[in-house]
């Protein structure tokens, strides 16, 4: 569960409807890549060991060896660490008031857009090509009131299932915050001529 | 003629650069990822990684005599 507490701009009040990560099989790329990093060591060892059996005539070469590939493993699982951690960071926040698209794109470096769900006016999905047909993910643009540049997030799970929740969260959202302002400034007179 | 020493210091000093770079990833990591299990599960198996290497390597190199002397180029000679 998400504490709403570590979101930018916290308000006590807010309540959290969703947090969205992109597609799980968006990470196959990295998987793969890990796969082949991990067995290039192993690869390096039986190949020196079937050419070049005379490698392991002298110990320390093979001391050597097993230092260099320990800062490989080392190295290659970092890189996994922060490429997951890319993945992890990057997140799309839906809360009864606003939402966050929090956008990391290093591992120190992270731009979040937020609006308030009152204000989005429209919702479009995408989803093209084969792969994010087949397991249900594309993007989401989402167009708010006033703002040029729409909300871009990338490789969203479902999103057509995504873009009706916001649009019919933004609706009662949209009500609530009337509501909110007739209570505070009451009903508009409508003068007769 | 090189004293196995120095690939030692060497790899120490790339532990400890390596530490630094795994400690400021993890606190990324864990500051911006939002309190849930998914986050300390993922630091969690990443830590466990790096000790399981750390510790495999210095358990394969507990014998080793590190005043040793190498040439790594009378090997790649014989080519």
């Amino acid at each position: 569960m998400l504490d709403l507490r570590h979101l930018p701009g916290s308000d006590l009040q807010e309540k959290q409807v969703f947090v969205l990560r992109a597609h799980l099989i968006t990470l196959l790329p990295l998987l793969m890549t890990a796969l082949v990093l991990f067995a290039l060591p192993p690869g390096l060892y039986a190949e020196l060991r079937v050419l070049t059996p005379e490698f392991f005539d002298e110990p320390a070469r093979v001391v050597v060896l097993l230092l260099i590939i320990s800062a490989f493993f080392l190295a290659g699982w970092l890189f996994l660490f922060q490429s997951f951690i890319n993945y992890w960071l990057d997140m799309l926040i839906v809360t009864d008031k606003r939402i966050l698209d929090i956008d990391q794109t290093g591992l120190f470096s992270r731009t979040v857009s937020e609006t308030r769900l009152y204000r989005t006016q429209d919702v479009t999905a995408e989803v093209t090509g084969f792969w994010p047909s087949l397991f249900d993910y594309g993007d989401l643009f989402l167009q708010t009131a006033g703002e040029a540049e729409r909300f871009h997030f990338k490789n969203i799970p479902h999103p057509n299932h995504v873009a009706k929740l916001i649009l019919d969260f933004a609706e009662e959202a949209r009500k609530q915050a009337l509501g909110e302002a007739v209570e505070e400034f009451g009903m508009p007179n409508k003068e007769k001529k | 003629m090189i004293s196995l020493y120095v690939f030692l210091i060497a790899w120490l000093v790339f532990l400890g650069l390596y530490t630094i770079m795994l400690l400021l990833s993890a606190l990324q990591l864990l500051r911006f990822g939002v309190s849930g299990a998914g986050t300390y599960l993922a630091t969690l198996v990443f830590f466990v990684g790096v000790i399981l290497v750390v510790v495999g390597t210095g358990a394969m190199l507990r014998s080793v005599d590190w005043q040793q002397q190498i040439n790594l180029f009378s090997w790649i000679n014989a080519f």
